[in-house]
Protein backbone atom coordinates (compact mmCIF):
# COMPACT_ATOMS: atom_id res chain seq x y z
CA UNK A 1 0.00 0.00 0.00
CA UNK A 2 2.66 2.50 1.02
CA UNK A 3 4.65 1.71 -2.13
CA UNK A 4 1.79 2.98 -4.19
CA UNK A 5 0.68 6.02 -2.22
CA UNK A 6 2.95 8.49 -4.06
CA UNK A 7 1.68 7.41 -7.49
CA UNK A 8 -1.94 7.30 -6.39
CA UNK A 9 -2.14 10.76 -4.87
CA UNK A 10 -2.55 13.72 -7.23
CA UNK A 11 0.68 15.46 -8.24
CA UNK A 12 -0.89 18.71 -7.09
CA UNK A 13 -1.25 17.37 -3.56
CA UNK A 14 2.29 16.03 -3.55
CA UNK A 15 3.88 19.17 -4.89
CA UNK A 16 2.05 21.32 -2.36
CA UNK A 17 3.52 19.30 0.47
CA UNK A 18 6.95 19.22 -1.16
CA UNK A 19 6.75 22.97 -1.60
CA UNK A 20 6.38 23.23 2.17
CA UNK A 21 9.16 20.74 2.79
CA UNK A 22 11.59 22.61 0.53
CA UNK A 23 10.60 26.05 1.84
CA UNK A 24 13.69 28.20 2.40
CA UNK A 25 12.81 29.55 5.82
CA UNK A 26 10.34 27.11 7.31
CA UNK A 27 10.95 23.92 5.33
CA UNK A 28 11.63 20.55 6.88
CA UNK A 29 14.75 19.94 4.78
CA UNK A 30 16.46 23.15 5.78
CA UNK A 31 15.42 22.74 9.39
CA UNK A 32 16.89 19.23 9.44
CA UNK A 33 20.11 20.39 7.78
CA UNK A 34 20.38 23.21 10.29
CA UNK A 35 19.79 20.95 13.25
CA UNK A 36 22.17 18.21 12.13
CA UNK A 37 24.93 19.99 10.24
CA UNK A 38 24.56 23.53 11.48
CA UNK A 39 23.85 25.10 8.10
CA UNK A 40 20.72 25.05 6.02
CA UNK A 41 20.17 28.26 4.15
CA UNK A 42 19.73 26.39 0.88
CA UNK A 43 17.22 28.24 -1.28
CA UNK A 44 15.78 25.03 -2.73
CA UNK A 45 13.21 26.52 -5.03
CA UNK A 46 14.84 29.88 -5.68
CA UNK A 47 18.22 28.83 -7.08
CA UNK A 48 18.54 27.18 -10.49
CA UNK A 49 20.74 24.24 -9.54
CA UNK A 50 18.88 23.45 -6.31
CA UNK A 51 15.49 23.79 -7.96
CA UNK A 52 16.52 21.06 -10.41
CA UNK A 53 17.66 18.88 -7.54
CA UNK A 54 14.33 19.47 -5.80
CA UNK A 55 12.39 18.39 -8.89
CA UNK A 56 14.58 15.29 -9.22
CA UNK A 57 14.00 14.38 -5.57
CA UNK A 58 10.26 14.81 -6.03
CA UNK A 59 10.18 12.61 -9.14
CA UNK A 60 12.35 9.98 -7.46
CA UNK A 61 10.13 9.92 -4.39
CA UNK A 62 7.06 9.63 -6.53
CA UNK A 63 8.15 6.64 -8.63
CA UNK A 64 10.57 4.63 -6.48
CA UNK A 65 7.93 2.62 -4.65
CA UNK A 66 6.02 1.84 -7.81
CA UNK A 67 9.11 0.64 -9.67
CA UNK A 68 10.14 -1.44 -6.67
CA UNK A 69 7.08 -3.61 -7.32
CA UNK A 70 8.49 -4.49 -10.74
CA UNK A 71 11.83 -5.48 -9.24
CA UNK A 72 10.01 -7.48 -6.60
CA UNK A 73 8.13 -9.40 -9.27
CA UNK A 74 11.39 -9.89 -11.15
CA UNK A 75 13.17 -11.17 -8.05
CA UNK A 76 10.47 -13.75 -7.46
CA UNK A 77 11.22 -15.21 -10.88
CA UNK A 78 14.91 -15.82 -10.16
CA UNK A 79 15.35 -19.61 -9.83
CA UNK A 80 16.44 -20.68 -6.33
CA UNK A 81 18.76 -23.32 -7.72
CA UNK A 82 21.06 -20.58 -9.01
CA UNK A 83 21.62 -19.32 -5.48
CA UNK A 84 22.15 -22.81 -4.14
CA UNK A 85 24.61 -23.62 -6.89
CA UNK A 86 26.48 -20.38 -6.28
CA UNK A 87 26.57 -21.03 -2.55
CA UNK A 88 27.97 -24.53 -3.13
CA UNK A 89 30.64 -23.00 -5.35
CA UNK A 90 31.63 -20.86 -2.39
CA UNK A 91 30.15 -17.49 -3.34
CA UNK A 92 29.34 -15.17 -0.43
CA UNK A 93 26.20 -13.03 -0.22
CA UNK A 94 27.83 -10.07 -1.99
CA UNK A 95 29.19 -12.23 -4.78
CA UNK A 96 25.80 -13.93 -5.17
CA UNK A 97 24.14 -10.53 -5.52
CA UNK A 98 26.59 -9.42 -8.22
CA UNK A 99 26.77 -12.64 -10.19
CA UNK A 100 23.29 -14.11 -9.76
CA UNK A 101 20.76 -11.45 -8.81
CA UNK A 102 21.91 -8.63 -11.05
CA UNK A 103 22.23 -10.66 -14.28
CA UNK A 104 18.88 -12.31 -13.60
CA UNK A 105 17.24 -8.92 -13.15
CA UNK A 106 18.70 -7.58 -16.37
CA UNK A 107 15.48 -7.69 -18.41
CA UNK A 108 13.47 -5.95 -15.68
CA UNK A 109 16.18 -3.37 -15.18
CA UNK A 110 16.34 -2.63 -18.89
CA UNK A 111 12.56 -2.36 -19.11
CA UNK A 112 12.43 0.05 -16.18
CA UNK A 113 15.39 2.11 -17.36
CA UNK A 114 13.90 2.68 -20.80
CA UNK A 115 10.40 3.39 -19.46
CA UNK A 116 11.67 5.84 -16.88
CA UNK A 117 13.91 7.58 -19.40
CA UNK A 118 11.09 8.02 -21.90
CA UNK A 119 8.49 9.01 -19.33
CA UNK A 120 10.65 11.43 -17.43
CA UNK A 121 11.58 13.22 -20.63
CA UNK A 122 7.91 14.16 -20.81
CA UNK A 123 7.29 15.36 -17.25
CA UNK A 124 4.92 18.25 -16.85
CA UNK A 125 3.12 18.34 -13.51
CA UNK A 126 6.05 18.15 -11.15
CA UNK A 127 8.07 21.15 -12.36
CA UNK A 128 4.92 23.05 -13.41
CA UNK A 129 3.46 22.89 -9.92
CA UNK A 130 6.60 22.94 -7.80
CA UNK A 131 8.60 25.67 -9.49
CA UNK A 132 6.59 26.93 -12.48
CA UNK A 133 9.70 26.16 -14.50
CA UNK A 134 11.66 28.72 -12.57
CA UNK A 135 13.73 30.31 -11.35
CA UNK A 136 14.14 31.74 -14.81
CA UNK A 137 13.72 28.76 -17.09
CA UNK A 138 15.96 26.37 -15.19
CA UNK A 139 13.32 23.73 -14.53
CA UNK A 140 11.30 24.25 -17.70
CA UNK A 141 10.51 20.84 -19.19
CA UNK A 142 9.72 20.29 -22.85
CA UNK A 143 6.09 19.55 -22.10
CA UNK A 144 5.85 22.80 -20.16
CA UNK A 145 7.50 24.63 -23.03
CA UNK A 146 4.89 23.24 -25.42
CA UNK A 147 2.09 24.24 -23.06
CA UNK A 148 3.47 27.75 -22.60
CA UNK A 149 4.11 28.38 -26.28
CA UNK A 150 0.86 26.91 -27.52
CA UNK A 151 -1.71 27.78 -24.92
CA UNK A 152 -0.41 30.79 -23.05
CA UNK A 153 1.27 32.60 -25.94
CA UNK A 154 -0.96 31.33 -28.74
CA UNK A 155 1.92 30.11 -30.93
CA UNK A 156 0.38 26.76 -31.81
CA UNK A 157 2.74 26.00 -34.70
CA UNK A 158 5.81 26.71 -32.62
CA UNK A 159 4.47 24.47 -29.88
CA UNK A 160 3.74 21.65 -32.33
CA UNK A 161 7.30 21.91 -33.68
CA UNK A 162 8.69 21.63 -30.16
CA UNK A 163 6.53 18.59 -29.61
CA UNK A 164 7.87 16.88 -32.73
CA UNK A 165 11.45 17.61 -31.68
CA UNK A 166 10.68 16.09 -28.28
CA UNK A 167 9.37 13.00 -30.01
CA UNK A 168 12.52 12.64 -32.11
CA UNK A 169 14.74 13.14 -29.07
CA UNK A 170 12.79 10.65 -26.96
CA UNK A 171 12.73 8.12 -29.78
CA UNK A 172 16.48 8.33 -30.38
CA UNK A 173 17.25 8.24 -26.65
CA UNK A 174 14.95 5.26 -26.21
CA UNK A 175 16.58 3.39 -29.08
CA UNK A 176 20.07 4.14 -27.77
CA UNK A 177 19.11 3.01 -24.29
CA UNK A 178 17.58 -0.21 -25.62
CA UNK A 179 20.73 -0.85 -27.63
CA UNK A 180 22.98 -0.12 -24.65
CA UNK A 181 20.99 -2.30 -22.28
CA UNK A 182 20.63 -5.10 -24.79
CA UNK A 183 16.84 -5.25 -24.86
CA UNK A 184 15.74 -7.95 -27.27
CA UNK A 185 19.09 -9.70 -27.24
CA UNK A 186 19.22 -12.87 -25.22
CA UNK A 187 20.90 -12.34 -21.88
CA UNK A 188 24.06 -14.25 -21.22
CA UNK B 1 -1.03 15.44 5.97
CA UNK B 2 -4.37 15.71 7.74
CA UNK B 3 -2.67 17.51 10.56
CA UNK B 4 -1.11 19.96 8.15
CA UNK B 5 -4.48 20.71 6.65
CA UNK B 6 -6.22 21.28 9.94
CA UNK B 7 -3.78 23.74 11.39
CA UNK B 8 -4.44 27.33 10.56
CA UNK B 9 -1.44 28.33 8.50
CA UNK B 10 -1.31 31.69 6.93
CA UNK B 11 2.42 31.60 6.32
CA UNK B 12 3.32 34.15 8.95
CA UNK B 13 1.94 31.76 11.54
CA UNK B 14 4.18 28.85 10.57
CA UNK B 15 5.92 27.90 13.75
CA UNK B 16 9.57 27.36 14.49
CA UNK B 17 10.28 24.79 15.75
CA UNK B 18 7.47 23.06 13.81
CA UNK B 19 4.80 21.28 15.83
CA UNK B 20 3.98 17.72 14.79
CA UNK B 21 0.36 18.14 15.84
CA UNK B 22 -1.62 21.34 15.47
CA UNK B 23 -2.95 22.74 18.71
CA UNK B 24 -5.58 23.92 18.97
CA UNK B 25 -6.80 22.42 15.67
CA UNK B 26 -9.76 23.87 13.85
CA UNK B 27 -11.53 23.51 10.53
CA UNK B 28 -11.52 27.16 9.51
CA UNK B 29 -9.52 26.49 6.34
CA UNK B 30 -11.95 23.85 5.14
CA UNK B 31 -14.77 26.32 5.67
CA UNK B 32 -12.83 29.06 3.88
CA UNK B 33 -12.17 26.82 0.89
CA UNK B 34 -15.70 25.44 0.63
CA UNK B 35 -17.31 28.86 1.03
CA UNK B 36 -14.96 30.81 -1.20
CA UNK B 37 -14.65 28.47 -4.18
CA UNK B 38 -16.95 26.06 -6.08
CA UNK B 39 -14.98 23.19 -4.57
CA UNK B 40 -17.82 20.65 -4.67
CA UNK B 41 -18.32 21.41 -8.38
CA UNK B 42 -14.67 20.65 -9.02
CA UNK B 43 -14.80 17.45 -7.02
CA UNK B 44 -17.96 16.40 -8.84
CA UNK B 45 -16.53 17.18 -12.29
CA UNK B 46 -13.32 15.29 -11.56
CA UNK B 47 -15.04 12.27 -10.08
CA UNK B 48 -17.76 12.00 -12.73
CA UNK B 49 -15.29 12.47 -15.58
CA UNK B 50 -12.98 9.86 -14.07
CA UNK B 51 -15.82 7.39 -13.53
CA UNK B 52 -17.23 7.77 -17.05
CA UNK B 53 -13.85 7.40 -18.70
CA UNK B 54 -13.04 4.41 -16.51
CA UNK B 55 -16.21 2.55 -17.43
CA UNK B 56 -15.90 3.47 -21.11
CA UNK B 57 -12.22 2.62 -21.39
CA UNK B 58 -12.54 -0.69 -19.56
CA UNK B 59 -15.38 -1.71 -21.88
CA UNK B 60 -13.76 -0.52 -25.12
CA UNK B 61 -10.27 -1.74 -24.30
CA UNK B 62 -11.43 -5.22 -23.40
CA UNK B 63 -13.53 -5.43 -26.57
CA UNK B 64 -10.61 -4.27 -28.73
CA UNK B 65 -8.16 -6.47 -26.89
CA UNK B 66 -10.44 -9.48 -27.37
CA UNK B 67 -10.68 -8.75 -31.10
CA UNK B 68 -6.93 -8.37 -31.50
CA UNK B 69 -6.25 -11.55 -29.56
CA UNK B 70 -8.86 -13.94 -30.90
CA UNK B 71 -10.02 -12.85 -34.35
CA UNK B 72 -8.23 -12.87 -37.68
CA UNK B 73 -9.33 -10.05 -39.93
CA UNK B 74 -7.99 -7.95 -42.78
CA UNK B 75 -5.68 -5.12 -41.74
CA UNK B 76 -5.22 -6.62 -38.31
CA UNK B 77 -1.45 -6.30 -38.25
CA UNK B 78 -1.45 -2.75 -39.56
CA UNK B 79 -4.11 -1.70 -37.08
CA UNK B 80 -2.29 -3.34 -34.23
CA UNK B 81 1.02 -1.75 -35.17
CA UNK B 82 -0.54 1.69 -35.47
CA UNK B 83 -2.17 1.25 -32.08
CA UNK B 84 0.99 -0.12 -30.51
CA UNK B 85 3.33 2.55 -31.81
CA UNK B 86 0.98 5.29 -30.63
CA UNK B 87 2.12 4.36 -27.13
CA UNK B 88 5.57 5.68 -27.97
CA UNK B 89 4.27 9.10 -28.98
CA UNK B 90 4.60 11.63 -26.15
CA UNK B 91 1.49 13.59 -25.20
CA UNK B 92 3.35 16.84 -25.94
CA UNK B 93 3.40 15.85 -29.62
CA UNK B 94 -0.31 15.30 -30.01
CA UNK B 95 -1.54 17.98 -27.66
CA UNK B 96 -1.59 20.77 -30.25
CA UNK B 97 -3.26 18.81 -33.09
CA UNK B 98 -5.71 17.26 -30.62
CA UNK B 99 -6.67 20.65 -29.28
CA UNK B 100 -7.17 22.04 -32.79
CA UNK B 101 -9.34 19.06 -33.71
CA UNK B 102 -11.50 19.44 -30.63
CA UNK B 103 -11.76 23.21 -31.04
CA UNK B 104 -12.56 23.11 -34.77
CA UNK B 105 -15.29 20.57 -34.12
CA UNK B 106 -16.73 22.87 -31.40
CA UNK B 107 -16.57 20.05 -28.91
CA UNK B 108 -14.87 21.95 -26.11
CA UNK B 109 -17.71 21.32 -23.67
CA UNK B 110 -15.86 20.05 -20.61
CA UNK B 111 -17.46 16.66 -20.25
CA UNK B 112 -16.94 15.77 -23.90
CA UNK B 113 -13.40 17.10 -24.19
CA UNK B 114 -12.26 15.57 -20.91
CA UNK B 115 -13.71 12.13 -21.56
CA UNK B 116 -13.83 11.26 -25.24
CA UNK B 117 -10.15 11.58 -26.25
CA UNK B 118 -9.21 9.15 -23.44
CA UNK B 119 -11.73 6.33 -23.75
CA UNK B 120 -9.52 3.93 -25.71
CA UNK B 121 -5.92 4.24 -24.52
CA UNK B 122 -3.45 2.10 -26.47
CA UNK B 123 -1.91 0.95 -23.20
CA UNK B 124 -5.25 -0.49 -22.14
CA UNK B 125 -5.90 -2.23 -25.44
CA UNK B 126 -2.46 -3.78 -25.43
CA UNK B 127 -2.79 -4.90 -21.84
CA UNK B 128 -6.20 -6.47 -22.52
CA UNK B 129 -4.90 -8.26 -25.59
CA UNK B 130 -2.09 -9.79 -23.55
CA UNK B 131 -4.51 -10.91 -20.87
CA UNK B 132 -6.98 -12.42 -23.32
CA UNK B 133 -4.20 -14.38 -25.00
CA UNK B 134 -2.93 -15.56 -21.65
CA UNK B 135 -6.14 -16.47 -19.91
CA UNK B 136 -8.79 -17.33 -22.51
CA UNK B 137 -8.20 -20.70 -24.20
CA UNK B 138 -9.48 -21.07 -27.78
CA UNK B 139 -11.12 -24.38 -26.87
CA UNK B 140 -13.39 -22.60 -24.41
CA UNK B 141 -14.54 -20.16 -27.09
CA UNK B 142 -15.19 -22.97 -29.56
CA UNK B 143 -17.17 -24.88 -26.95
CA UNK B 144 -19.35 -21.86 -26.30
CA UNK B 145 -19.86 -21.40 -30.07
CA UNK B 146 -20.99 -25.00 -30.40
CA UNK B 147 -23.47 -24.35 -27.60
CA UNK B 148 -24.99 -21.60 -29.74
CA UNK B 149 -23.46 -18.55 -28.13
CA UNK B 150 -23.37 -15.41 -30.31
CA UNK B 151 -20.04 -13.65 -30.86
CA UNK B 152 -20.98 -10.80 -28.54
CA UNK B 153 -22.32 -13.34 -26.08
CA UNK B 154 -18.88 -14.93 -26.14
CA UNK B 155 -17.39 -11.68 -25.00
CA UNK B 156 -20.02 -11.00 -22.37
CA UNK B 157 -20.38 -14.48 -20.89
CA UNK B 158 -16.95 -16.06 -21.38
CA UNK B 159 -14.23 -13.48 -21.88
CA UNK B 160 -15.43 -10.71 -19.57
CA UNK B 161 -15.67 -12.89 -16.44
CA UNK B 162 -12.25 -14.42 -17.12
CA UNK B 163 -10.70 -10.98 -17.45
CA UNK B 164 -11.90 -9.67 -14.11
CA UNK B 165 -8.52 -9.15 -12.40
CA UNK B 166 -7.14 -7.39 -15.46
CA UNK B 167 -10.24 -5.22 -15.72
CA UNK B 168 -9.77 -4.13 -12.12
CA UNK B 169 -6.18 -3.15 -12.81
CA UNK B 170 -7.09 -1.22 -15.92
CA UNK B 171 -9.98 0.41 -14.09
CA UNK B 172 -7.81 1.71 -11.27
CA UNK B 173 -5.20 2.86 -13.74
CA UNK B 174 -7.64 4.79 -15.88
CA UNK B 175 -9.51 6.28 -12.93
CA UNK B 176 -6.28 7.59 -11.43
CA UNK B 177 -4.93 8.84 -14.75
CA UNK B 178 -8.09 10.74 -15.44
CA UNK B 179 -8.60 12.01 -11.89
CA UNK B 180 -5.02 13.26 -11.57
CA UNK B 181 -4.55 14.70 -15.04
CA UNK B 182 -3.72 18.36 -15.19
CA UNK B 183 -2.27 19.37 -18.55
CA UNK B 184 -5.24 18.53 -20.76
CA UNK B 185 -7.89 20.07 -18.45
CA UNK B 186 -5.76 23.22 -18.27
CA UNK B 187 -5.98 23.43 -22.05
CA UNK B 188 -9.64 22.66 -22.74
CA UNK B 189 -11.47 23.98 -19.68
CA UNK B 190 -11.85 27.70 -19.21
CA UNK B 191 -14.90 28.30 -16.97
CA UNK B 192 -14.01 28.29 -13.24
CA UNK B 193 -17.22 26.37 -12.53
CA UNK B 194 -16.07 23.52 -14.79
CA UNK B 195 -12.55 23.15 -13.40
CA UNK B 196 -11.33 19.72 -12.43
CA UNK B 197 -10.01 19.32 -8.93
CA UNK B 198 -6.24 19.47 -9.58
CA UNK B 199 -6.81 22.48 -11.78
CA UNK B 200 -8.98 24.22 -9.20
CA UNK B 201 -6.43 23.69 -6.45
CA UNK B 202 -3.69 25.01 -8.68
CA UNK B 203 -5.74 28.13 -9.39
CA UNK B 204 -6.53 28.67 -5.70
CA UNK B 205 -2.84 28.32 -4.90
CA UNK B 206 -1.96 30.92 -7.51
CA UNK B 207 -4.81 33.26 -6.58
CA UNK B 208 -3.96 33.32 -2.88
CA UNK B 209 -0.34 34.28 -3.54
CA UNK B 210 1.01 30.78 -2.92
CA UNK B 211 -0.48 30.62 0.57
CA UNK B 212 -0.83 27.13 1.90
CA UNK B 213 -3.78 27.49 4.25
CA UNK B 214 -6.69 26.87 1.87
CA UNK B 215 -5.05 24.57 -0.67
CA UNK B 216 -3.83 22.10 1.92
CA UNK B 217 -7.38 21.64 3.14
CA UNK B 218 -8.34 21.05 -0.50
CA UNK B 219 -5.43 18.67 -0.97
CA UNK B 220 -6.65 16.46 1.84
CA UNK B 221 -10.13 16.31 0.35
CA UNK B 222 -8.75 15.75 -3.17
CA UNK B 223 -6.65 12.79 -2.05
CA UNK B 224 -9.64 10.96 -0.58
CA UNK B 225 -11.36 9.62 -3.76
CA UNK B 226 -8.14 8.35 -5.32
CA UNK B 227 -7.05 6.67 -2.10
CA UNK B 228 -10.50 5.11 -1.77
CA UNK B 229 -10.49 3.71 -5.31
CA UNK B 230 -6.98 2.44 -4.87
CA UNK B 231 -7.76 0.87 -1.50
CA UNK B 232 -10.79 -0.97 -2.88
CA UNK B 233 -8.99 -2.35 -5.92
CA UNK B 234 -5.37 -2.56 -4.81
CA UNK B 235 -5.04 -6.33 -5.26
CA UNK B 236 -6.07 -6.25 -8.90
CA UNK B 237 -3.80 -3.31 -9.61
CA UNK B 238 -0.76 -5.03 -8.14
CA UNK B 239 -1.32 -8.30 -9.97
CA UNK B 240 -2.47 -6.78 -13.24
CA UNK B 241 0.20 -4.16 -13.78
CA UNK B 242 3.17 -6.37 -13.09
CA UNK B 243 1.95 -9.56 -14.74
CA UNK B 244 2.05 -8.23 -18.31
CA UNK B 245 5.28 -6.32 -18.00
CA UNK B 246 7.63 -8.81 -16.43
CA UNK B 247 6.84 -11.80 -18.56
CA UNK B 248 7.64 -10.10 -21.85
Amino acid sequence: MTYFMPVVISPIVITLVFGLIFDKDYGLVNATLRAVFGFGGVDWLGESAWARVAVVILVLWRWTGYLTIFFLAGLQNVPRELYEAAAIDGAGPVRRFWDVTLPALRPVTAFIAVTVLVNTAQIFEEPFLLTQGGPGESTLSVAMFVFRAGFQRQQLGYAAAAGVLLFVAVFVLGQLAMRALGVGRSTR
Amino acid sequence: MGTVGVVQVPQRHLLLPPQPLPFPGNLANYRGLLDGYPFWNWLLTSTVVALISTVASVGLCSLAGFAFAKYRFRGQHILFNVMFSSMAVPFAVIVVPLFIMVAKAHLTTPYFALVVPWVAPAFGIFMMRQFVEQSVPDALLDAARVDGCTEFGLFRRVVFPLLRPALGALGVWSFLTSYNSLLWPLIVVSEPGDYTLPMGLQVVFGATGRQYDLVLAGAVLAALPSLLVFYLLRKQLLEGLTAGAVKS
